[in-house]
């Protein structure tokens, strides 16, 4: 153990990541700013991953090892931030790898304005066919370089639900030591690594009061590792425990603020919820389709569901998923069978297409050959045409695109025909 | 490094605008929509304007300030275009203002659905002297509305249509995409040159009835009230324009789907001015109108059977322009192929235009 606090402690959170490790533990110590402590936390890899890192802690006295008894990353990610002495905290997960000069940036801004939270941009890296990082920047240039407080500095609420958003890349951040465990910021300790960084990302948002953004970015986020998180599909209700544990940090550590976080939360919810909806496969999301209505008939019973917070589509979407979640899910079901979507509002097109090409054969064509009856006729029978759209007279084919196009165009013009629709839907399967 | 766009960008036109500025450029730093960025561009301004601007910087890291020679209305909003970076565009006169909520309106809009073009609602003010009903009716009374393709009626008929590019909010990248840009070489009505050439290629189009901005339609000396003030040269500037806007239609072959209407709203649009013309100064225009009309065969544009007064209209641009012409070629004096063509043809309006002509030929 050190006497002196290192600058920043940097854990580094492995399981089974033979292939990655050394590359990430090489950048880490390559990092301009000596002054640093590395900790790497091991749930039991069995694949040298942990020969690997015992090697490093016998060449370089900075990197120490845990073996943590749980496979939870959540776990382990707090006994690292439990062990580490440093002033800031730093996250690299160890399929990732740091640029050199990443914590010195982060930490010297850090010091200078004396903030909790740093948070950098960060580039999609690939390895395969070809090495390359793309670049990707979190915030525009009037966000960046500047420091606010999260809670108080947005007046918009959904400009605060945007900033929430900003995809949850914990590690592309340093953080306050003091700030963390004052303010009693944990992770979730649910078993594997199952989006454990939703609710910690929210946690610190919600209590940070200096927060600076930057634009550069330093970390390298690998996009094709089979055995990453985000590329399981199995599992089902994780992202649910993540949303329980915001409410429980909620109601316990922060009950003076739940009446504006809460309505937030809920809106993150539905993101997250509808996200993961539709990742999964089909017979797991009319599983999941139901825990989704029950949690949020539960929210909009008690007042949590503030229509501020939503654009109009999603709040059409929340309430058809709060009285009817069957339905909701065979619409996706609908709209998901129609590969050829193309966006925009097709159904209509067609039908404005249809009706012009039906003029054209009837021989709208030279104006100067048109008499004024003739004229006459074809203004009739635009106006007719138009007058008999209606719902019985469409095929059910159609139907389903009229369907579909409600939710692709999300217009507001468009709510009330498809209440004709729904109310067709209904009387016909009825009969 | 590829940028991350900002929400929205405010584009400010400054000349010689002291008086206003500095309640222009608070009602942009208090936006409730915090991600803006507010492009102020100093257009070679001779009072204290670029003052205030640099004080409000000072307070404001958004605000950028561009400082450039004097080139007129449309360079300057060009100029700001060319560093704007925000995903949607908003043009701010600097004697306006902007409702607190306005960006915040105009993102939510572009949050909803995919949108090229938005128009808002405004008021007016100051209240006194009272605007006239066609500025009031216009700016005011706007539906809320999508449309999901061009229609013509987005241009022409829809109350929101009626150009005036600070009540619009563009996305950027529909304006790269088609290289739109203010010309330059009119000082006068490009907004209306902007606004045909762009809408066309838009593909969605929001208007929103709040009134998110604040027009002063009335000032001592403003571009618009000097431009009024005479006829003959407004009516000349608006010739100028149409020559413009119809070159870029052709272009694009817009006359195929849409000539009707563009037709229908050329004439609407000069041919009231003209008529309050007398006789000479008339003909100078309609000859000019009448070149237009043939150059790109405007008159074939029409579908459908037009209504009588726009036939009328084009009767007696023809009379004019051939009555011209023809004497331009076999030197004859005007009056004498007068008699001959009010015997062919005889429809009030002509007339009318006949009487107006009968002075001259003395």
């Amino acid at each position: 153990m050190q006497d002196t606090k290192p600058k920043v402690s940097i854990v580094l959170p492995a399981l089974n990541v033979g292939k990655y490790i050394r590359q990430c533990i090489e950048s880490v110590l390559a990092q301009t700013l000596q002054d640093i402590e590395v900790i790497c936390v091991d749930a039991g890899s069995t694949d040298g991953t942990l020969e690997t890192i015992q090697e490093f802690v016998q060449k370089d006295p900075r990197v120490s090892l845990i073996k943590s008894e749980k496979k939870s990353y959540g776990y382990q990610m707090n006994i690292g931030f439990a062990a580490a002495h440093g002033e800031y905290l730093g996250i690299v997960e160890t399929d990732d790898y740091a640029d050199p000069d990443m914590f010195e940036k982060l930490y010297s801004r850090a010091v200078e304005n004396d903030l909790d939270v740093v948070k950098s941009g960060f580039y999609f890296y690939y390895s395969k066919n070809g090495e390359k990082s793309i670049p990707n920047p979190i915030v525009s240039d009037t966000m960046a370089n500047f420091t606010f407080c999260p809670m108080t500095y947005f007046e918009s609420k959904r400009e605060m639900v945007e900033f929430f958003n900003i995809k949850p890349t914990i590690w592309s951040a340093i953080y306050k030591a003091a700030f963390i465990r004052e303010n009693n910021i944990l992770f979730n300790e649910t078993p594997g690594a199952s989006y454990q960084d939703c609710s910690f990302n929210f946690k610190v948002w919600t209590c940070a009061k200096r927060v600076q953004l930057v634009q550069e970015c330093y970390l390298h986020y690998r996009q094709d590792n089979e055995g990453s998180s985000v590329n399981s599909p199995g599992k089902v209700y994780c992202i649910c425990d993540e949303y329980n544990e915001i409410e429980r940090f909620l109601r316990e550590e922060r009950p003076a603020d739940q009446g504006k976080l809460i309505p937030l939360m809920v809106r993150l919810k539905f993101d997250s919820y509808t996200w993961n909806y539709m990742r999964l496969a089909p017979q797991q999301q009319s599983e999941f389709i139901m825990r989704f209505h029950t949690d949020f008939y539960r929210h909009e019973a008690d007042g949590q569901l503030q229509k501020e917070y939503f654009e109009y589509y999603k709040w059409n979407n929340a309430w058809e998923i709060i009285n009817d979640p069957m339905q909701y899910h065979a619409h996706m079901l609908i709209a998901r069978s129609e590969s050829d979507y193309q966006g925009g509002n097709a159904f209509f097109e067609r039908r404005i297409n249809r009706t012009s090409k039906v003029l054209k054969k009837k021989g709208a064509q030279n104006s100067k050959t048109l008499s004024p009856e003739e004229y006459a006729r074809i203004e009739t029978e635009k106006r007719r045409s138009a007058r008999n759209f209606k719902i019985n007279n469409i095929k059910p084919a159609i139907l389903r695109k009229a369907v579909r196009a409600f939710y692709i165009t999300k217009d507001h013009g468009i709510k009330y025909t498809w209440y004709i629709v729904k109310a067709k839907i209904m009387r016909r399967t009825q009969k | 490094m590829s940028t991350f766009p900002a929400k929205v960008s405010v584009i400010i036109p400054i000349y010689n605008v002291e008086k206003y500025l500095s309640a222009c450029l608070e009602s942009c730093v208090s936006q409730t929509l915090k991600d803006i960025e507010i492009i102020c561009v100093n257009d070679g301004t001779k009072d204290n304007s670029q003052r205030i601007v640099d004080a409000f910087a000072q307070r404001d890291r958004r605000i950028i300030s561009i400082v450039k020679e004097n080139g007129g209305l449309s360079s300057a909003r060009n100029a700001g275009l060319a560093v704007a970076t925000g995903k949607t565009i908003m043009f701010l006169d600097s004697d306006d203002y902007l409702a607190p909520k306005a960006c915040e309106r105009i993102w939510l809009e572009t949050l909803e659905a995919p949108t090229d073009i938005i128009v808002f609602g405004t008021s007016i003010f100051p209240d006194k002297p009272t605007a006239n009903n066609w500025m009031y009716e216009t700016l005011t009374k706007i539906r809320t509305h999508r449309f999901w393709k061009f229609e013509p009626a987005v241009l022409f008929s829809e109350r929101g249509a009626k150009p005036f590019v600070w009540r619009q909010a563009f996305s950027k990248k529909f304006l790269d995409d088609h290289k739109l840009t203010f010309d330059e070489t009119i000082k006068f009505g490009e907004d209306t040159v902007f606004q045909m050439e762009a809408f066309p290629h838009g593909t969605n189009f929001a208007f929103i009835e709040d009134r998110l901005y604040f027009y002063r339609w009335f000032r001592e000396g403003s571009l618009m009230a000097v431009a009024n003030a005479d006829l003959d040269s407004k009516v000349g500037k608006h010739i100028f324009m149409l020559e413009k806007i119809t070159e870029y239609w052709s272009q694009q072959k817009w006359f195929d789907s849409y000539g009707d209407w563009y037709l229908d709203w050329l004439l609407d649009f000069v041919m009231p001015d003209i008529q309050h013309l007398p006789g000479k100064k008339a003909e100078k225009h309609l000859i000019r109108l009448n070149h237009l009309m043939d150059k790109y065969d405007l008159e074939d544009c029409w579908q459908s059977v037009p209504s009588p007064t726009r036939e009328d209209y084009v009767d007696v641009i023809h009379s004019v322009g051939e009555k011209n012409s023809e004497t331009m070629k076999q030197g004859k004096e005007p009056g004498q192929k007068n008699n001959q063509t009010q015997t062919i043809q005889n429809d009030s309006v002509k007339k009318k235009e006949m009487a107006a002509n009968q002075p001259s030929k003395k």
